[in-house]
């Protein structure tokens, strides 16, 4: 019973959104990646355009995504430590 | 079948994750869902003018339309903060499970009642 | 994993396969500004070294907090050469190259470090 009521629920916010999604009609101008794919070998130097905004356009998306996988690994190391075990020197 | 895009399907499989959150009761399963639903999300932005004829952005650019390369760029970013956070629920459901030694978020919800008073 | 779940043939194969993945990861970090690829790509594909380095040999020897020393050291190497760059003043197209594949490798090498501990700490430490 609670299972169908979900899955209706599910399919109900499903078709809502095709309703609403399909009804977009606004198209942007794709005016930046126009500028991307023309200028990004000159700016950064790369060949592949998708390391050139990675590394260079938006470095700090970069910069912040590596803080946040080292924050994660911090926060398994510390998260796995059991009561009774006592100093582990692998930590 | 015209129909099947990147589009519909990503966004049949992010209603299907969101179900599985909110209809199932098992923390493993909500952690798969909610993996279900990073690898829709992915795949739509990658789909954003990245369909159908176009070249990749790299650069021998043989072709006429290039795919677009900043949601490619975004995307890598998606992906390391997806298996992050699977990693660290993952952590905390194990540290749960040795606690109150039950997979449902229930009957956790009990025994932690229980345990209160 | 005990004595007698050990397989000798993957112990032989993986032996055998350790170079080429070594090389493999190293060509996608390297080229990561010319071809597909990338340090976090070829960064996931160098952590597979030290996984398979579990199957061959199950022991509890791997030194994860000086891999996480390592980890940290590559961070602030990350956060340091663009400021560097920056305050040096980036001039010709040699100096742009040398950026992308500095930054590559040192997000290749932080990245195999993060995975590579997560693997051993899921492993050693919740398998109980």
């Amino acid at each position: 019973m609670r299972r169908a009521l979900m899955v209706l629920w599910a399919a109900l916010l499903l078709v809502l959104f095709m309703v609403v999604y399909g009804g977009l009609d606004q198209v942007l101008p794709n005016t930046l990646q126009e500028q991307y794919v023309a200028n990004f070998q000159e700016d950064t130097g790369a060949r592949n355009a998708v390391t050139g905004i990675y590394l260079d356009y938006r470095v700090f998306d970069t910069l912040f995504e590596a803080l946040m996988l080292l924050v994660s690994v911090i926060g398994i190391i510390h998260f796995s430590v059991h009561e009774g075990e006592g100093g582990d020197r692998h930590g | 079948m015209e129909w099947i895009t990147g589009e519909t399907v990503s966004i049949l499989l992010f209603f299907i994750g969101l179900f599985g959150v909110v209809g199932r009761r098992n923390i493993i399963k909500t952690v798969v869902s909610i993996g279900i639903m990073e690898t829709a999300i992915i795949l739509f932005f990658l789909t954003i003018q990245g369909e159908g004829e176009r070249v990749p952005p790299i650069v021998p650019l043989v072709g006429e339309t290039v795919a677009d390369p900043l949601p490619q760029a975004l995307m890598i970013t998606a992906i390391v903060i997806g298996v992050a956070v699977t990693a660290v629920s993952l952590t905390m459901f194990i540290s749960l499970y040795h606690k109150y030694g039950t997979t449902n978020w229930h009957k956790v919800e009990v025994k932690r009642r229980e345990q209160d008073t | 994993m005990a004595e007698e779940y050990r397989s000798r043939i993957i112990s032989i194969i993986i032996g055998v396969l350790y170079p080429f993945i070594l090389l493999f990861g190293f060509y996608i970090i390297l080229n990561g500004h010319l071809t597909p690829g990338g340090g976090f790509q070829g960064g996931a594909i160098l952590s597979a070294v030290l996984m398979s380095r579990y199957l061959v040999s199950p022991n509890q020897d791997i030194r994860l907090d000086s891999l996480q020393i390592v980890e940290k050291m590559a961070y602030a190497l990350i956060v340091a050469v663009p400021l560097l760059f920056l305050l040096m003043g980036v001039g010709g197209r040699l100096d742009k190259t040398v950026y992308l594949v500095l930054m590559n490798a040192l997000i290749g090498i932080k990245v195999s470090c993060g995975l590579s501990i997560v693997f051993f700490r899921f492993v050693f430490y919740e398998s109980r």
